[in-house]
Protein backbone atom coordinates (compact mmCIF):
# COMPACT_ATOMS: atom_id res chain seq x y z
CA UNK A 1 0.00 0.00 0.00
CA UNK A 2 1.42 3.40 -0.96
CA UNK A 3 2.86 5.53 1.99
CA UNK A 4 0.29 8.38 0.68
CA UNK A 5 -2.36 6.14 1.11
CA UNK A 6 -1.96 6.59 4.95
CA UNK A 7 -1.10 9.89 4.60
CA UNK A 8 -3.46 11.47 2.68
CA UNK A 9 -6.48 10.20 5.35
CA UNK A 10 -4.67 12.44 8.06
CA UNK A 11 -2.91 15.53 6.80
CA UNK A 12 -4.48 18.46 4.72
CA UNK A 13 -6.76 19.78 6.73
CA UNK A 14 -5.55 18.55 10.03
CA UNK A 15 -1.96 19.10 9.56
CA UNK A 16 -2.34 22.98 10.96
CA UNK A 17 -0.22 25.66 8.60
CA UNK A 18 1.28 26.54 11.62
CA UNK A 19 3.92 24.04 10.85
CA UNK A 20 5.07 26.57 7.93
CA UNK A 21 5.08 29.31 9.92
CA UNK A 22 7.30 27.28 12.58
CA UNK A 23 9.81 26.00 10.15
CA UNK A 24 9.64 29.75 8.47
CA UNK A 25 10.76 31.10 12.03
CA UNK A 26 13.37 27.94 12.27
CA UNK A 27 14.92 29.31 9.17
CA UNK A 28 15.36 32.39 10.27
CA UNK A 29 16.85 31.71 13.73
CA UNK A 30 19.49 29.27 12.15
CA UNK A 31 20.12 32.17 9.59
CA UNK A 32 21.25 34.08 12.27
CA UNK A 33 22.67 31.50 13.56
CA UNK A 34 25.18 31.28 10.73
CA UNK A 35 25.54 34.44 10.65
CA UNK A 36 26.96 35.24 14.28
CA UNK A 37 29.29 31.81 14.09
CA UNK A 38 30.62 33.22 10.62
CA UNK A 39 30.99 36.50 11.80
CA UNK A 40 32.34 34.78 15.07
CA UNK A 41 35.12 32.89 13.42
CA UNK A 42 36.14 35.73 10.76
CA UNK A 43 37.39 37.53 13.83
CA UNK A 44 39.27 34.62 15.12
CA UNK A 45 40.47 32.92 12.35
CA UNK A 46 43.09 34.56 10.28
CA UNK A 47 44.44 32.31 7.02
CA UNK A 48 46.64 33.76 3.79
CA UNK A 49 44.10 32.31 1.53
CA UNK A 50 41.51 34.06 2.42
CA UNK A 51 39.30 31.53 4.09
CA UNK A 52 38.15 33.69 7.15
CA UNK A 53 36.65 36.28 4.54
CA UNK A 54 35.18 33.36 2.59
CA UNK A 55 33.50 32.42 5.95
CA UNK A 56 32.32 35.88 6.61
CA UNK A 57 31.03 36.51 2.72
CA UNK A 58 28.96 32.73 2.98
CA UNK A 59 27.85 33.40 6.67
CA UNK A 60 26.42 36.66 5.44
CA UNK A 61 24.65 34.78 2.07
CA UNK A 62 23.21 31.71 4.02
CA UNK A 63 21.83 33.81 6.32
CA UNK A 64 20.27 36.30 3.62
CA UNK A 65 19.10 33.10 1.47
CA UNK A 66 17.30 31.72 5.13
CA UNK A 67 15.99 34.66 6.00
CA UNK A 68 14.13 34.96 2.67
CA UNK A 69 13.17 31.18 2.44
CA UNK A 70 11.67 31.77 6.54
CA UNK A 71 9.84 34.55 5.66
CA UNK A 72 8.39 32.76 2.73
CA UNK A 73 7.45 30.23 4.78
CA UNK A 74 5.80 32.38 7.32
CA UNK A 75 3.45 34.31 4.75
CA UNK A 76 2.56 30.96 3.28
CA UNK A 77 1.69 29.94 6.32
CA UNK A 78 -0.38 33.07 7.55
CA UNK A 79 -1.92 33.30 3.94
CA UNK A 80 -3.11 29.75 4.07
CA UNK A 81 -4.41 29.73 7.50
CA UNK A 82 -6.48 32.85 7.10
CA UNK A 83 -7.93 31.49 4.12
CA UNK A 84 -8.29 28.06 5.23
CA UNK A 85 -5.83 26.82 2.46
CA UNK A 86 -4.45 23.54 1.60
CA UNK A 87 -4.89 20.47 -0.87
CA UNK A 88 -7.98 19.20 -1.16
CA UNK A 89 -9.29 22.96 -0.84
CA UNK A 90 -9.40 23.25 -4.21
CA UNK A 91 -13.07 22.84 -4.74
CA UNK A 92 -14.79 24.89 -7.28
CA UNK A 93 -18.07 23.13 -8.25
CA UNK A 94 -19.85 26.25 -7.80
CA UNK A 95 -18.33 27.92 -10.84
CA UNK A 96 -18.67 24.94 -13.39
CA UNK A 97 -15.43 23.63 -12.92
CA UNK A 98 -15.10 19.51 -12.21
CA UNK A 99 -13.85 19.50 -8.18
CA UNK A 100 -10.47 18.39 -9.15
CA UNK A 101 -9.62 20.85 -11.64
CA UNK A 102 -6.89 23.05 -11.31
CA UNK A 103 -8.58 25.96 -13.60
CA UNK A 104 -6.36 28.55 -14.91
CA UNK A 105 -4.77 31.50 -12.86
CA UNK A 106 -3.79 34.89 -13.18
CA UNK A 107 -1.29 34.25 -11.21
CA UNK A 108 1.57 34.40 -13.60
CA UNK A 109 -0.55 37.66 -15.26
CA UNK A 110 0.24 39.64 -11.96
CA UNK A 111 3.65 38.20 -11.82
CA UNK A 112 4.48 39.46 -15.32
CA UNK A 113 3.13 42.75 -14.35
CA UNK A 114 4.74 42.96 -11.07
CA UNK A 115 8.19 41.94 -13.31
CA UNK A 116 7.47 44.53 -16.02
CA UNK A 117 7.21 47.54 -13.26
CA UNK A 118 10.00 45.87 -11.56
CA UNK A 119 12.48 46.21 -14.51
CA UNK A 120 11.32 49.80 -15.46
CA UNK A 121 11.65 50.97 -11.97
CA UNK A 122 14.80 49.49 -11.77
CA UNK A 123 16.08 52.01 -15.10
CA UNK A 124 14.69 54.69 -13.08
CA UNK A 125 16.54 53.63 -9.96
CA UNK A 126 19.54 53.18 -11.38
CA UNK A 127 19.28 56.98 -12.93
CA UNK A 128 18.28 59.00 -10.37
CA UNK A 129 17.95 56.48 -7.30
CA UNK A 130 14.05 56.81 -7.11
CA UNK A 131 12.51 53.77 -5.79
CA UNK A 132 8.65 53.99 -5.88
CA UNK A 133 8.01 51.72 -9.26
CA UNK A 134 10.88 49.48 -8.49
CA UNK A 135 9.28 48.82 -5.26
CA UNK A 136 5.84 48.64 -6.62
CA UNK A 137 7.01 46.12 -8.87
CA UNK A 138 8.33 43.94 -6.28
CA UNK A 139 5.42 44.09 -4.19
CA UNK A 140 2.70 43.37 -6.87
CA UNK A 141 5.60 40.43 -8.12
CA UNK A 142 5.58 38.89 -4.61
CA UNK A 143 1.46 39.08 -4.27
CA UNK A 144 1.84 37.09 -7.56
CA UNK A 145 3.56 34.60 -6.87
CA UNK A 146 2.16 34.18 -3.32
CA UNK A 147 -0.95 33.72 -5.11
CA UNK A 148 0.15 31.17 -7.04
CA UNK A 149 1.64 29.10 -4.33
CA UNK A 150 -1.68 29.54 -2.56
CA UNK A 151 -3.69 28.64 -5.09
CA UNK A 152 -1.54 25.37 -6.46
CA UNK A 153 -1.01 23.93 -2.90
CA UNK A 154 -4.51 22.55 -2.92
CA UNK A 155 -3.33 20.98 -6.73
CA UNK A 156 -3.90 17.47 -6.98
CA UNK A 157 -3.37 16.58 -10.33
CA UNK A 158 -6.11 14.53 -11.64
CA UNK A 159 -7.09 16.89 -14.27
CA UNK A 160 -3.38 16.74 -16.62
CA UNK A 161 -4.63 18.70 -19.98
CA UNK A 162 -3.25 17.04 -22.71
CA UNK A 163 -2.16 18.58 -26.04
CA UNK A 164 -4.54 17.32 -29.10
CA UNK A 165 -3.28 19.24 -32.22
CA UNK A 166 -0.19 18.23 -34.32
CA UNK A 167 2.59 17.66 -33.33
CA UNK A 168 2.13 17.50 -29.91
CA UNK A 169 -0.86 15.54 -29.85
CA UNK A 170 -1.13 12.97 -26.63
CA UNK A 171 1.34 15.13 -24.96
CA UNK A 172 1.07 17.34 -21.53
CA UNK A 173 0.58 20.41 -22.42
CA UNK A 174 2.79 21.86 -19.80
CA UNK A 175 5.25 19.77 -20.45
CA UNK A 176 5.62 21.19 -24.03
CA UNK A 177 5.34 24.66 -22.53
CA UNK A 178 8.51 23.96 -20.76
CA UNK A 179 9.99 22.45 -23.33
CA UNK A 180 9.04 25.46 -25.46
CA UNK A 181 10.21 28.08 -22.65
CA UNK A 182 13.76 25.94 -22.34
CA UNK A 183 14.09 26.61 -26.23
CA UNK A 184 13.91 30.77 -25.53
CA UNK A 185 16.71 29.57 -22.44
CA UNK A 186 19.01 28.17 -24.64
CA UNK A 187 18.68 31.13 -26.79
CA UNK A 188 19.15 33.49 -24.17
CA UNK A 189 22.75 31.58 -22.87
CA UNK A 190 23.54 30.67 -26.51
CA UNK A 191 23.91 34.76 -27.27
CA UNK A 192 26.06 34.94 -24.26
CA UNK A 193 28.24 32.27 -25.59
CA UNK A 194 28.38 34.04 -28.78
CA UNK A 195 29.47 37.00 -27.16
CA UNK A 196 31.97 35.43 -25.20
CA UNK A 197 33.36 33.50 -28.15
CA UNK A 198 33.55 36.78 -30.40
CA UNK A 199 35.65 38.52 -27.77
CA UNK A 200 37.46 35.48 -26.77
CA UNK A 201 39.03 35.21 -30.05
CA UNK A 202 40.19 38.55 -30.39
CA UNK A 203 42.23 38.45 -27.00
CA UNK A 204 45.54 37.74 -26.36
CA UNK A 205 45.27 35.92 -22.74
CA UNK A 206 47.23 33.46 -20.62
CA UNK A 207 46.24 30.70 -23.45
CA UNK A 208 48.42 32.74 -25.80
CA UNK A 209 51.15 34.31 -23.62
CA UNK A 210 53.43 32.60 -20.96
CA UNK A 211 53.59 36.13 -18.65
CA UNK A 212 52.82 37.41 -15.43
CA UNK A 213 50.30 40.12 -15.74
CA UNK A 214 50.46 40.95 -11.63
CA UNK A 215 53.85 42.88 -12.27
CA UNK A 216 55.87 39.70 -10.56
CA UNK A 217 57.61 38.06 -13.34
CA UNK A 218 57.89 38.01 -17.34
CA UNK A 219 55.69 41.23 -18.21
CA UNK A 220 52.88 40.96 -20.66
CA UNK A 221 52.74 42.32 -24.00
CA UNK A 222 50.45 45.07 -24.66
CA UNK A 223 46.73 44.03 -25.39
CA UNK A 224 47.28 41.29 -22.90
CA UNK A 225 43.60 40.32 -21.36
CA UNK A 226 43.22 39.27 -17.96
CA UNK A 227 39.97 36.13 -18.29
CA UNK A 228 38.13 35.27 -15.42
CA UNK A 229 39.63 31.89 -15.72
CA UNK A 230 43.30 32.51 -14.91
CA UNK A 231 42.30 34.34 -11.63
CA UNK A 232 40.34 31.29 -10.81
CA UNK A 233 43.08 28.82 -11.78
CA UNK A 234 45.43 30.61 -9.71
CA UNK A 235 45.06 28.13 -6.80
CA UNK A 236 43.04 24.98 -5.65
CA UNK A 237 41.00 27.50 -2.90
CA UNK A 238 40.63 29.71 -5.37
CA UNK A 239 39.20 27.04 -7.72
CA UNK A 240 37.57 25.18 -5.12
CA UNK A 241 34.28 26.80 -4.85
CA UNK A 242 33.25 26.31 -8.62
CA UNK A 243 34.34 22.54 -8.79
CA UNK A 244 32.69 22.04 -5.39
CA UNK A 245 29.14 23.65 -7.27
CA UNK A 246 29.54 21.65 -10.29
CA UNK A 247 29.44 18.73 -8.04
CA UNK A 248 26.42 20.39 -5.91
CA UNK A 249 24.70 20.99 -9.21
CA UNK A 250 25.06 17.10 -10.56
CA UNK A 251 24.13 16.04 -7.44
CA UNK A 252 21.34 18.51 -7.19
CA UNK A 253 20.10 16.53 -10.32
CA UNK A 254 20.28 13.48 -9.01
CA UNK A 255 18.07 14.05 -5.47
CA UNK A 256 15.74 16.14 -7.63
CA UNK A 257 14.99 12.96 -10.02
CA UNK A 258 14.34 10.24 -6.83
CA UNK A 259 12.31 12.28 -5.55
CA UNK A 260 9.98 12.27 -8.70
CA UNK A 261 10.86 8.69 -9.01
CA UNK A 262 9.52 8.47 -5.31
CA UNK A 263 6.18 10.40 -5.59
CA UNK A 264 5.58 8.40 -9.00
CA UNK A 265 5.57 5.31 -7.51
CA UNK A 266 2.54 3.83 -6.74
CA UNK A 267 3.67 0.71 -5.03
CA UNK A 268 6.18 2.38 -2.91
CA UNK A 269 8.60 0.17 -0.42
CA UNK A 270 10.71 1.60 2.05
CA UNK A 271 14.49 1.05 0.55
CA UNK A 272 16.19 -1.75 2.57
CA UNK A 273 19.34 -0.47 3.01
CA UNK A 274 20.28 1.04 6.07
CA UNK A 275 21.30 4.77 5.51
CA UNK A 276 18.28 4.94 2.12
CA UNK A 277 15.97 3.65 4.88
CA UNK A 278 16.91 5.76 7.35
CA UNK A 279 16.85 8.80 4.65
CA UNK A 280 13.01 7.36 2.89
CA UNK A 281 11.28 5.62 5.82
CA UNK A 282 8.17 6.33 4.11
CA UNK A 283 6.92 7.77 0.92
CA UNK A 284 6.39 11.34 2.04
CA UNK A 285 9.45 11.44 3.71
CA UNK A 286 11.54 10.09 0.64
CA UNK A 287 9.95 13.14 -1.71
CA UNK A 288 10.56 15.65 1.34
CA UNK A 289 13.89 14.76 2.02
CA UNK A 290 15.15 14.74 -1.43
CA UNK A 291 13.67 17.82 -2.13
CA UNK A 292 15.05 19.35 0.81
CA UNK A 293 18.54 18.38 -0.19
CA UNK A 294 18.18 19.43 -3.84
CA UNK A 295 17.37 22.70 -2.61
CA UNK A 296 19.89 22.74 0.52
CA UNK A 297 22.77 22.27 -2.91
CA UNK A 298 21.22 24.89 -4.62
CA UNK A 299 21.76 27.31 -2.06
CA UNK A 300 24.90 26.27 -1.49
CA UNK A 301 25.88 26.69 -5.01
CA UNK A 302 24.67 30.32 -4.73
CA UNK A 303 26.59 30.39 -1.22
CA UNK A 304 29.84 29.77 -2.96
CA UNK A 305 29.23 31.64 -5.95
CA UNK A 306 28.89 34.76 -3.73
CA UNK A 307 31.94 33.60 -1.83
CA UNK A 308 33.70 33.72 -5.48
CA UNK A 309 32.62 36.71 -6.75
CA UNK A 310 33.84 38.32 -4.21
CA UNK A 311 37.27 37.16 -3.82
CA UNK A 312 37.24 38.35 -7.52
CA UNK A 313 35.85 41.45 -6.90
CA UNK A 314 37.74 42.50 -4.01
CA UNK A 315 40.87 40.25 -3.74
CA UNK A 316 44.69 41.01 -4.46
CA UNK A 317 43.85 40.91 -8.33
CA UNK A 318 40.49 43.28 -8.68
CA UNK A 319 38.11 41.30 -11.65
CA UNK A 320 35.63 43.84 -12.22
CA UNK A 321 32.53 44.38 -14.12
CA UNK A 322 33.90 47.55 -15.57
CA UNK A 323 35.73 45.44 -18.40
CA UNK A 324 34.90 43.18 -21.21
CA UNK A 325 36.41 40.53 -19.79
CA UNK A 326 34.24 40.95 -16.57
CA UNK A 327 31.44 42.05 -18.13
CA UNK A 328 30.72 38.79 -19.87
CA UNK A 329 31.95 36.82 -16.81
CA UNK A 330 29.80 38.32 -14.22
CA UNK A 331 26.46 38.64 -16.64
CA UNK A 332 26.87 35.01 -17.91
CA UNK A 333 27.40 33.30 -14.30
CA UNK A 334 24.88 35.93 -13.27
CA UNK A 335 22.11 34.96 -15.04
CA UNK A 336 22.96 31.35 -14.28
CA UNK A 337 22.71 32.45 -10.62
CA UNK A 338 19.22 34.14 -11.77
CA UNK A 339 18.08 30.93 -12.85
CA UNK A 340 19.49 29.24 -10.19
CA UNK A 341 17.68 31.47 -7.13
CA UNK A 342 14.46 31.49 -9.24
CA UNK A 343 14.67 27.61 -9.48
CA UNK A 344 15.56 27.44 -5.14
CA UNK A 345 11.74 29.74 -4.97
CA UNK A 346 10.02 26.94 -6.85
CA UNK A 347 11.90 24.29 -4.83
CA UNK A 348 10.61 25.77 -1.53
CA UNK A 349 7.50 25.83 -2.35
CA UNK A 350 7.87 21.64 -3.14
CA UNK A 351 9.40 21.21 -0.05
CA UNK A 352 6.55 22.63 1.96
CA UNK A 353 3.89 20.95 -0.11
CA UNK A 354 6.01 17.86 0.74
CA UNK A 355 6.04 18.38 4.29
CA UNK A 356 1.87 18.60 4.05
CA UNK A 357 2.37 15.52 1.76
CA UNK A 358 0.83 17.23 -0.75
CA UNK A 359 2.70 15.16 -3.55
CA UNK A 360 1.49 11.65 -4.88
CA UNK A 361 1.52 9.77 -8.30
CA UNK A 362 -1.44 11.92 -9.42
CA UNK A 363 0.47 15.17 -9.08
CA UNK A 364 4.23 14.45 -9.14
CA UNK A 365 4.37 15.26 -13.08
CA UNK A 366 4.56 19.21 -11.62
CA UNK A 367 8.17 17.51 -9.79
CA UNK A 368 9.24 16.34 -13.36
CA UNK A 369 8.12 19.76 -15.40
CA UNK A 370 9.78 21.98 -12.75
CA UNK A 371 13.05 19.46 -13.08
CA UNK A 372 13.35 19.99 -16.62
CA UNK A 373 14.25 23.55 -15.30
CA UNK A 374 16.27 22.48 -12.67
CA UNK A 375 18.08 19.69 -15.19
CA UNK A 376 18.80 22.99 -18.03
CA UNK A 377 19.78 25.33 -15.60
CA UNK A 378 22.82 22.14 -14.78
CA UNK A 379 23.58 21.46 -18.57
CA UNK A 380 24.07 25.48 -18.92
CA UNK A 381 26.59 24.99 -16.25
CA UNK A 382 27.72 21.80 -18.05
CA UNK A 383 28.76 24.35 -21.00
CA UNK A 384 29.83 27.22 -18.45
CA UNK A 385 32.21 25.58 -16.21
CA UNK A 386 34.84 24.79 -18.74
CA UNK A 387 34.43 27.86 -20.90
CA UNK A 388 34.91 30.18 -18.00
CA UNK A 389 36.50 28.31 -15.27
CA UNK A 390 38.75 25.94 -17.06
CA UNK A 391 39.48 27.14 -19.97
CA UNK B 1 11.08 7.37 -17.50
CA UNK B 2 9.94 3.75 -15.94
CA UNK B 3 12.87 0.87 -16.50
CA UNK B 4 10.79 -0.56 -19.35
CA UNK B 5 11.41 2.37 -21.45
CA UNK B 6 14.92 1.76 -21.84
CA UNK B 7 17.39 0.12 -24.06
CA UNK B 8 18.67 -3.16 -23.58
CA UNK B 9 22.60 -1.41 -23.26
CA UNK B 10 20.82 0.61 -21.19
CA UNK B 11 19.56 -1.58 -18.64
CA UNK B 12 22.79 -3.34 -19.22
CA UNK B 13 24.77 0.28 -18.04
CA UNK B 14 22.54 0.53 -14.91
CA UNK B 15 21.90 -2.68 -13.56
CA UNK B 16 25.65 -2.84 -11.24
CA UNK B 17 24.28 0.20 -9.95
CA UNK B 18 20.65 -0.23 -9.36
CA UNK B 19 18.69 2.16 -11.67
CA UNK B 20 19.86 4.16 -14.09
CA UNK B 21 19.60 7.56 -12.38
CA UNK B 22 22.48 6.04 -9.84
CA UNK B 23 24.39 5.35 -12.72
CA UNK B 24 24.17 8.71 -14.66
CA UNK B 25 25.16 10.36 -11.41
CA UNK B 26 28.32 8.26 -11.03
CA UNK B 27 28.93 8.91 -15.40
CA UNK B 28 28.52 12.86 -14.13
CA UNK B 29 31.31 12.29 -11.57
CA UNK B 30 33.96 10.63 -12.72
CA UNK B 31 33.63 13.04 -16.41
CA UNK B 32 33.45 16.20 -14.19
CA UNK B 33 36.73 14.44 -12.33
CA UNK B 34 38.37 14.19 -15.89
CA UNK B 35 37.20 17.73 -16.96
CA UNK B 36 39.16 19.46 -13.88
CA UNK B 37 42.44 16.72 -14.78
CA UNK B 38 42.44 17.84 -17.77
CA UNK B 39 43.24 21.47 -17.26
CA UNK B 40 45.51 20.84 -14.03
CA UNK B 41 47.52 18.38 -16.49
CA UNK B 42 48.56 21.45 -18.70
CA UNK B 43 47.75 19.53 -21.66
CA UNK B 44 48.74 21.60 -25.04
CA UNK B 45 45.51 23.53 -26.30
CA UNK B 46 43.92 21.55 -28.57
CA UNK B 47 44.06 19.05 -26.97
CA UNK B 48 42.64 20.43 -24.11
CA UNK B 49 39.57 21.96 -26.02
CA UNK B 50 38.99 17.92 -27.38
CA UNK B 51 38.78 16.83 -24.12
CA UNK B 52 36.72 19.61 -22.52
CA UNK B 53 34.10 19.34 -25.53
CA UNK B 54 34.08 15.60 -25.87
CA UNK B 55 33.23 15.27 -21.50
CA UNK B 56 31.02 18.17 -22.21
CA UNK B 57 28.91 16.47 -25.19
CA UNK B 58 29.26 13.19 -22.81
CA UNK B 59 27.65 15.08 -19.87
CA UNK B 60 24.77 16.94 -21.58
CA UNK B 61 23.62 13.35 -22.89
CA UNK B 62 23.52 12.12 -19.75
CA UNK B 63 21.32 15.29 -18.42
CA UNK B 64 19.40 15.69 -21.25
CA UNK B 65 19.13 11.50 -21.68
CA UNK B 66 18.23 10.34 -18.54
CA UNK B 67 17.79 13.45 -15.99
CA UNK B 68 15.39 15.12 -18.36
CA UNK B 69 14.06 12.18 -19.48
CA UNK B 70 13.90 12.41 -23.45
CA UNK B 71 15.08 8.57 -23.96
CA UNK B 72 11.19 7.80 -23.01
CA UNK B 73 9.49 10.90 -24.23
CA UNK B 74 8.08 11.10 -27.94
CA UNK B 75 10.86 11.95 -30.28
CA UNK B 76 8.80 15.12 -30.81
CA UNK B 77 9.85 16.77 -27.88
CA UNK B 78 13.66 15.49 -28.24
CA UNK B 79 13.08 17.35 -32.03
CA UNK B 80 11.91 20.19 -29.67
CA UNK B 81 14.88 20.26 -27.42
CA UNK B 82 17.53 20.05 -30.47
CA UNK B 83 15.46 22.91 -32.90
CA UNK B 84 17.20 25.95 -30.94
CA UNK B 85 20.75 24.56 -31.12
CA UNK B 86 20.41 25.31 -34.93
CA UNK B 87 20.44 28.93 -34.25
CA UNK B 88 23.27 28.78 -31.40
CA UNK B 89 24.99 27.01 -33.70
CA UNK B 90 24.49 29.71 -36.39
CA UNK B 91 25.61 32.50 -33.71
CA UNK B 92 28.47 30.68 -33.05
CA UNK B 93 29.22 30.83 -36.07
CA UNK B 94 28.40 33.99 -37.65
CA UNK B 95 28.90 36.21 -34.37
CA UNK B 96 31.24 34.24 -32.57
CA UNK B 97 33.91 32.97 -34.75
CA UNK B 98 33.53 36.68 -37.10
CA UNK B 99 36.16 38.38 -34.84
CA UNK B 100 38.95 39.31 -37.33
CA UNK B 101 41.69 37.64 -35.14
CA UNK B 102 39.68 35.31 -33.79
CA UNK B 103 39.21 33.78 -37.41
CA UNK B 104 43.06 33.75 -38.60
CA UNK B 105 44.13 30.23 -37.24
CA UNK B 106 40.55 28.78 -38.48
CA UNK B 107 39.88 26.80 -41.44
CA UNK B 108 38.16 28.51 -44.34
CA UNK B 109 35.09 26.40 -43.91
CA UNK B 110 34.36 27.84 -40.74
CA UNK B 111 35.22 31.16 -41.66
CA UNK B 112 32.08 33.64 -42.32
CA UNK B 113 32.80 35.17 -46.36
CA UNK B 114 32.64 38.53 -44.53
CA UNK B 115 34.85 40.79 -42.66
CA UNK B 116 33.26 42.75 -40.27
CA UNK B 117 33.96 46.02 -39.09
CA UNK B 118 35.18 45.50 -35.38
CA UNK B 119 37.99 46.61 -34.07
CA UNK B 120 38.22 49.12 -37.09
Amino acid sequence: MSAYATHEGKSGHEEPWMSAIAIGVGMILLGVIILATSQGMHSFIHTTEGLDHAIYIGGMVACALLVIFGTIGILVGLVNTASGGGYGDDDHGEDGYDEHAHHGSWSPIIMAFGIMLFLMGFIKWNHNGDFGILGLGLVITFAGIANWWREDFGNDGKSEPIAFGEPFGGIEVRKVGMWIFLMSEVMIFGSFFSSYLRLRTGWTTHWDVKCDAFGHGTPCPDGYVVVASELINESIWTLLPGAINTFALILSSFTLVTALSHAKKIDWQKPTGKLTGWWMPDQRRAVRNNLVATLFLGSLFLVLKLIEWDHMMNGAHPFTIDTLAGSVFYVTTGAHGFHVFVGLLVLLFFSFKAQRGGWSPDNAQSIEYFGLYWHFVDLAWVAIFPAFYLY
Amino acid sequence: MSEHQLAKWEHALAKPFGNIYNFNLALLMLFTVIEVGAVYMNLPRYETWAVLISVGMVKAFGIAAWFMHLRGDPVIITRTAIFPFFFVILMLWGIGLSNPAGIEDLPSWCTPPWVPAYGA
